[in-house]
């Protein structure tokens, strides 16, 4: 006879005496909360909402830290509802005569739930957030994620689910926790465009459209420990549940003293420090930049971003391809961070004592920047957003390609020489924001004194006789800069072909905004009119975006013809053109002679165009007879023609 | 004949089940949570009702619950005739209210001169509510009919993703428009008012699956094989086929 021993049985893993028994517990719980279907869900749809935010740009670390917390919203939503399931299970389930066999008192019980569904919300949420940063690096983030921003998201996802098992534990019923999700929902829908500082009392905030995150002034750390605050608190309730114990009655008042301590704290204005901190960064970029040398082109960059420069380089080495070595400009693309002054107010609200203290400084630094950011009076550097879309890599083809064909960069008075220095400084000055208006184009102004150069002694409300641009039509460079812009960006070189072939029509479609408008005039009746400077070179990017070589007008013509020259074969194209380099950038050479080179079909007639565009000429006269302006900038300029370039 | 004659009984019935407190806190929190947008500005004003109607919509999520219907399985009368008893009591109560809170929130944009003439677009948003819950109604139903006694919280939490999901939708396919004027006699729509009018084309869709999802399942328990291997392998109470 043979006696066969039988496996032992696998016991259930006890948990030794030292562990008390809700950490027992909540390890049990930690497990079933992380194996929840709302769970998983939430963090598939949480996944979703963070892959959807802003996808086509290019990430700043920084500034993506803030939608963690809007982004997370799915996954508390559904912890919520989970933490709330769980403190409400013996009485859904219509177990509790069962529960109250097991050796353990209520109070342990309901501490385990809420320590271990919150740690599971708060593990997920971390994961989860840890994830997305690492996808936005793969992705080609620059900068420092913010990691206190970061924490926002976690610290909801915890919050909400000490909430929901608070509520379970309060009301067991199947609708409290519904109950429960809209209020947590309702306290961020009012708080969250509410004005001056209330807004941060909100459970997060995101700004999803900004310049750049570099220079906020956010009180991230005040509103942790407010948040923190209001997750001791609810956790306190939680356990009142079982009596006016000690413990809890502490952790109550220090929830709600850290609540209140730290709400203060975040709606505090910014600290004079932190401006000028801020006003360093824009003002003395040079003080930060990290200098990196490629070829003929110097990049300056801000620390973190370096990884950048291998984005932008093959763009600028593919429009520089062609010209000869010796040829080639030496280039310098400067990295800025370009401030978002006015949501310094938004933040700290309007009127208030720091918006007061913010004020004329801002407002002149934000308006020269942004002057000075589109690029209409820049003369030096390439300067790149330091918020860079990926569009924006064709207006830098057109950037290099400009300064490669020896465009001018320097916006021009309406006489056609070069503003002066203190000229510029004089135009940048802040109160003469309301001479120049959006166009930078004004009607004819006072007559200057003889011998004072014009715009040098600007007063406020003066109208200065100014144009940022000149007019390269005609002059074959224009075409040169035009075709080595679109050969190194496809985007660019389809919307070139798009234009070519429906012209406004084109336009219209997405490629340099609407081309055709509806134009009423002071006086007289609405007329329709046709925007010849989206037709233009500069402007015919997919994005409609001006580069920052704007002191040139762009014109259609040069599209089409580089349109034209796209289509033939490349290598003749760029060999013909690099042969005799100085003779197509040359002032003088004639556009007709890039046509007969490179047997072009001549550039359409304004009449044409509109006839690509499948439009009645007839309905737009007056817009052929302002070509090449639009009719706003005829009825300022009247009759007189845009300087030459030289 | 029979089932017409116990009409009155089933409704009363009904009437002391029906979750009424559920329905008086989704007013409450409806009226809350518009009153958040409660402004001149008519984006706004929509947005609050849009939140409201969510509210209204998940205060329904358990009419169609039973939990006694293991118990009263033999009654004789078909197991719609109550599910719709519940749902003729109920639905006017959530309508009434939206309707008033309509009134409420134009009433704050009409009280400013510059948006006295503006409205609320009520027939547009109502199509909103009516998808809302014709979304959480069909989950409901469809979850009981399945053998559940209570599928509530699915049908919940099921809108709440759906409305997720609705929100991310790209961009031609967008549901949550925003308002736009329609066009004057003789003028052309503006492109605002075709997305508008298209969203509620998507929006009236969407009512109508769910409404469509709603009248299948209050019908009775699903019989098909895969029905009953759900409901086996879920151990949820099984009723034998009349």
């Amino acid at each position: 006879m043979t006696t066969t021993m039988a496996e032992p049985v696998a016991a259930h893993r006890v948990p030794s005496r030292a562990t008390p028994v809700w950490a027992a517990l909540a390890r049990r719980e930690l497990r079933f909360t992380l194996r929840h279907p709302l769970l998983l869900a939430g963090l598939v749809a949480s996944a979703w909402v963070l892959w959807s935010m802003n996808p086509d740009q290019v990430p700043h670390l920084g500034g993506f830290s803030t939608y963690v917390g809007l982004g997370l919203a799915p996954l508390a939503g559904g912890v919520l509802l989970v933490g709330h399931l769980a403190a409400s299970r013996a009485q859904r389930h219509q177990t509790l005569e069962i529960e109250s066999t097991a050796p353990a008192v209520q109070r342990a019980r309901t501490l385990g739930r809420l320590v271990g569904t919150t740690a599971g919300a708060v593990l997920a949420a971390a994961a989860l957030t840890v994830a997305y940063m690492a996808y936005l690096y793969l992705r080609g983030g620059a900068g420092t994620p913010d990691v206190g921003e970061l924490l926002v998201g976690p610290v909801v996802a915890g919050l909400a689910t000490a909430a929901g098992v608070a509520a379970g534990t309060w009301l067991p019923n199947r609708f409290i926790g519904l109950l429960a999700l809209g209020v947590l929902a309702g306290v961020q829908i009012w708080l969250q465009d509410a004005p001056g500082t209330r807004h941060w009392f909100a459970w997060w905030h995101t700004v999803l459209w900004h310049p750049n995150p570099d220079l906020w002034i956010r009180p991230t750390w005040g509103h942790l420990g407010y948040l923190a605050g209001v997750l001791a608190a609810v956790g306190a309730v939680t356990m009142l549940r079982h009596g006016l114990r000690p413990v809890p009655v502490v952790l109550l008042a220090a929830g709600l003293v850290t609540t209140a301590a730290a709400g203060a704290v975040q709606a505090r204005p910014p600290r004079d420090a932190a401006v000028d901190e801020l006003f360093v960064h824009v003002e003395e970029p040079e003080r930060f930049w990290v200098t990196i040398e490629q070829g003929s082109v110097t990049y300056r960059v801000h620390p973190g971003y370096e990884r950048w420069v291998d984005k932008w380089d093959p763009v600028i080495q593919r429009t520089l391809a062609p010209i000869p070595v010796a040829q080639r400009p030496a280039l310098v693309v400067e990295e800025r961070h370009h401030p978002y002054l006015s949501q310094l107010e938004e933040e700290f609200g309007y009127g208030s004592a720091a918006a007061d203290a913010l004020g004329a400084r801002s407002e002149a630094l934000d308006w020269a920047i942004g002057l000075f950011g589109s690029g209409r009076l820049d003369r030096w550097p390439i300067r790149v957003n330091a918020t860079t879309y990926l569009a924006e890599l064709e207006p830098l083809a057109v950037s290099v390609a400009h300064r490669a064909a020896g465009l001018p960069l320097a916006p021009v008075s309406m006489e056609g020489r070069p503003f002066t220095d203190e000229e510029i400084a004089a135009i940048t000055a802040p109160f003469v924001e309301e001479g120049l208006g959006d166009g930078g184009l004004q009607p004819a102004p006072p007559k200057a004194t003889p011998g004072e150069a014009p715009g040098s002694s600007p007063q406020p409300g003066d109208r200065h006789q100014l144009t940022l641009a000149c007019s390269a039509d005609g002059q074959a460079r224009e075409v040169v800069a035009a075709w080595l812009a679109a050969r190194a960006s496809d985007g660019l070189a389809d919307s070139y072909r798009r234009i070519r072939a429906g012209g406004p029509g084109a336009a219209d479609a997405g490629y340099g905004g609407d081309a055709v408008y509806e134009y009423a005039p002071d006086a007289g009746p609405a007329v329709r009119g046709v925007s010849w400077a989206s037709l233009g070179w500069l402007r015919a990017n997919p994005y409609g975006a001006d580069t920052s070589t704007a002191a040139v007008l762009g014109s259609p013509t040069a599209t089409d013809l580089a349109a034209q020259l796209l289509d033939r074969p490349q290598g003749e194209v760029a060999a013909s053109i690099a042969e005799n380099w100085n003779v197509w950038t040359d002032a003088t050479t004639p556009i007709d002679a890039i046509v007969d080179e490179f047997d072009l079909e001549p550039a359409p007639t304004p009449e044409q165009w509109l006839a690509r565009g499948g439009l009645d000429p007839a309905e737009f006269a007056e817009s052929l007879a302002a070509y090449p302006l639009d009719l706003f900038e005829h009825d300022l300029l009247g009759d007189q023609p845009y300087p030459t370039c030289r | 004949m029979t089932t017409i004659r116990v009409v009155p009984a089933v409704l009363y019935r009904s009437a002391r089940l029906v979750p009424w407190w559920h329905l008086v806190l989704g007013l409450v929190a409806a009226v809350a949570l518009a009153a958040t947008r409660r402004t001149d500005y008519v984006d706004d004003v929509v947005f609050g009702l849009r939140v409201g109607a969510v509210a209204l919509a998940v205060s329904l999520a358990f009419v169609l619950d039973d939990p006694a219907l293991s118990v009263t399985d033999g009654k004789p009368v078909p197991l719609w005739l109550p599910r719709l008893a519940r749902l003729a009591l109920v639905l006017p109560v959530p309508a009434a209210g939206w309707w008033l809170l309509m009134d409420w929130m134009e009433a704050e944009m009409q009280s400013t001169p510059e948006t006295a003439a503006t409205t609320v677009p009520r027939v547009a948003l109502t199509i909103e509510l009516a998808a809302f819950v014709g979304i959480v109604l069909g989950f409901a139903a469809l979850v009981v009919r399945s053998g559940r006694e209570a599928g509530g919280l699915v049908a919940a939490v099921a809108l709440l993703g759906a409305v997720v999901a609705l929100l991310m939708l790209p961009e031609r396919w967008r549901v949550f428009a925003s308002p736009a004027s329609p066009p004057l006699p003789g003028e052309a729509p503006s492109p605002i008012w075709e997305v508008w009018v298209d969203a509620h084309r998507r929006w009236a869709a969407i009512a109508a699956a769910g409404w469509v999802a709603l009248a299948v399942g209050v019908r009775g328990p699903a019989r098909g094989r895969l029905a009953r291997w759900a409901a086996a392998t879920s151990g949820r109470i099984r009723r034998a086929a009349p």
